[in-house]
């Protein structure tokens, strides 16, 4: 076997860790992301309880062979976008974790659990306010995007 | 005849025969002489061959062959009944060096030697005279509870002992079986005092593990309790050793790099160990990928976002 390079150690150790306990609400694909380790599909089911409930949702994790010092590219694919204030219509996610606040400590568990909170606690359903504006003038890749956290609160 | 084929093709058979290598290798010396003995000159020494055969027969030292018929592994029992391991190799000959072996061998590797039965009486002598060596190796292992290096064995001249979540012992053993270059892995000011006090008074006449009690003035050594936390592979399942991994890669052993994740980062309630290099690739990634200033790079640890120091190298 080829040795494995630092981030497909890594991304081997959590993807079996994903895998074997996954969060509530959170499958990944496993037999897609063993093949390519640095592309990552992850199932994600809407909270009961909350405004998400019923509803799926299907995120990707794109690595580069810097992670964990680099962080994923994270956006929200297929035709079930969630509708949220920080998630724009073509599944760019403004998170600050994702950027500037990533540290090596994270992982994908700690993204999906952190994005799952973020659809929890939001309390109504809207697209961000200059969705429109960004989704014509942006970058294909999010974390070209200089995001600007203005809310904290949800 | 091919005689290299033929070699390759008893050792696979029987990899460590020595008597039916030996008896193989007769039968074709006697179908095939002339040619034979011009190859076989080169390949293997047949004067070599009856020592082992001697050697085996006698039966204190087990004698392996390595890939080729040049490599050879002893393996000779000491007066304790331990088994030592040596690698050694066919020059030329009476043309014979040591490669290596389980204990540390001073200044025996650049030697040659004439035959086997000279590296095995040099190396019965050298076992001998280390025997405190291995007696406070022995005593360490089987009292403290050691981190790195993991497994240890003879070869390995140094322990770090564990004390505390954040704090470890480092302890070299020299080969007179005196401890030597004694400090702390982590900045606990607690077990520091102790240390620095406690130094002073080392009697060298009693053994480590009784100085390191005297030190520092406990009556059993700290074992790590169940796991680590914040650690994603924990399968220490009841073993005294938990698996370390490091907080960054979440490995334990870098191929790379030697060495394990250490208690980096001083906030008690953090808990999370790193590899010196990954945390220092991190925190110089951090900053700009400047190189620090005595290459000491500063920052906040990645867990729990404390500050956090590491230099590049251990100190």
């Amino acid at each position: 076997m080829a040795a494995m390079s630092p981030s497909e150690r890594r991304l081997q150790k959590e993807l079996m860790s994903l895998m074997k306990e996954p969060p509530p609400g959170v499958t990944v694909d496993g037999d897609q992301a063993s093949q390519n380790l640095t592309l990552w599909t992850v199932h994600m089911e809407g909270v009961p309880g909350t405004l998400y409930e019923g509803e799926k949702f299907v995120l990707q994790f794109k690595f580069t062979n810097k992670y964990p010092f680099d962080s994923p590219e994270v956006t929200f694919i297929g035709n079930n976008i969630p509708i949220h204030p920080h998630v724009y219509s073509n599944g760019h996610i403004c998170l600050s974790i994702l950027t500037d606040d990533w540290s090596p400590a994270l992982s994908v568990q700690s993204v999906c659990l952190s994005i799952v909170s973020m659809l929890s606690s939001c309390k109504e359903k809207k697209r961000p306010p200059d969705n429109s504006f960004y989704v014509k003038t942006c970058n294909k890749n999010p974390k070209k995007t200089k995001w600007w956290y203005h809310d904290d609160s949800v | 005849m091919f005689v290299e084929e033929f070699i390759c093709s008893i050792t696979k058979k029987a990899p460590n025969d020595v008597f039916f290598l030996f008896e193989s290798l007769n039968n074709l010396l006697q179908n095939s002489t002339e040619q034979v003995n011009a190859v076989t000159a080169d390949l293997i020494d047949l004067e070599l061959l009856h020592e082992i055969e001697t050697i085996v027969k006698n039966g204190n030292t087990s004698v392996y062959f390595g890939k080729t018929l040049r490599d050879l592994k002893l393996m000779i029992e000491d007066e304790e009944f331990r088994k030592h391991e040596m690698f050694i190799q066919y020059k030329s000959p009476k043309k014979l060096i040591i490669l290596s072996a389980n204990l540390p061998l001073s200044s025996m590797q650049n030697l040659e030697f004439g035959c086997i039965n000279e590296i095995i009486e040099i190396f019965k002598q050298h076992v001998n005279d280390l025997a405190k060596y291995f007696y406070e190796l022995d005593n360490i292992d089987q009292c403290c509870t050691v981190m790195e290096p993991q497994n240890a064995t003879y070869k390995d001249e140094y322990r770090r002992i564990f004390l505390d979540d954040r704090t470890w012992l480092h302890i070299e053993v020299t080969l007179e079986g005196l401890g030597t270059n004694i400090h702390l892995v982590g900045q606990s000011e607690y077990w520091n005092n102790k240390l620095q006090s406690g130094l002073l008074n080392w009697d060298h006449d009693k053994n480590i593990v009784d100085n390191i009690i005297t030190i520092f003035d406990i009556s059993q050594f700290p074992e790590p309790t169940s796991t680590v936390p914040g650690h994603l592979c924990s399968e220490a399942d009841g073993a005294k050793l938990t698996t370390i991994v490091c907080g960054i890669c979440l490995c334990t052993d870098l191929p790379e790099i030697p060495g394990l994740p250490l208690p980096l980062c001083q906030n008690s309630s953090c808990g999370v160990y790193y590899h010196r290099s990954c945390l220092y690739e991190w925190l110089v990634a951090c900053a700009g990928n400047r190189p620090p200033a005595f290459g000491v790079a500063t920052g906040a640890c990645p867990t729990c976002l404390q500050p956090i120091t590491c230099s590049k190298t251990d100190s």
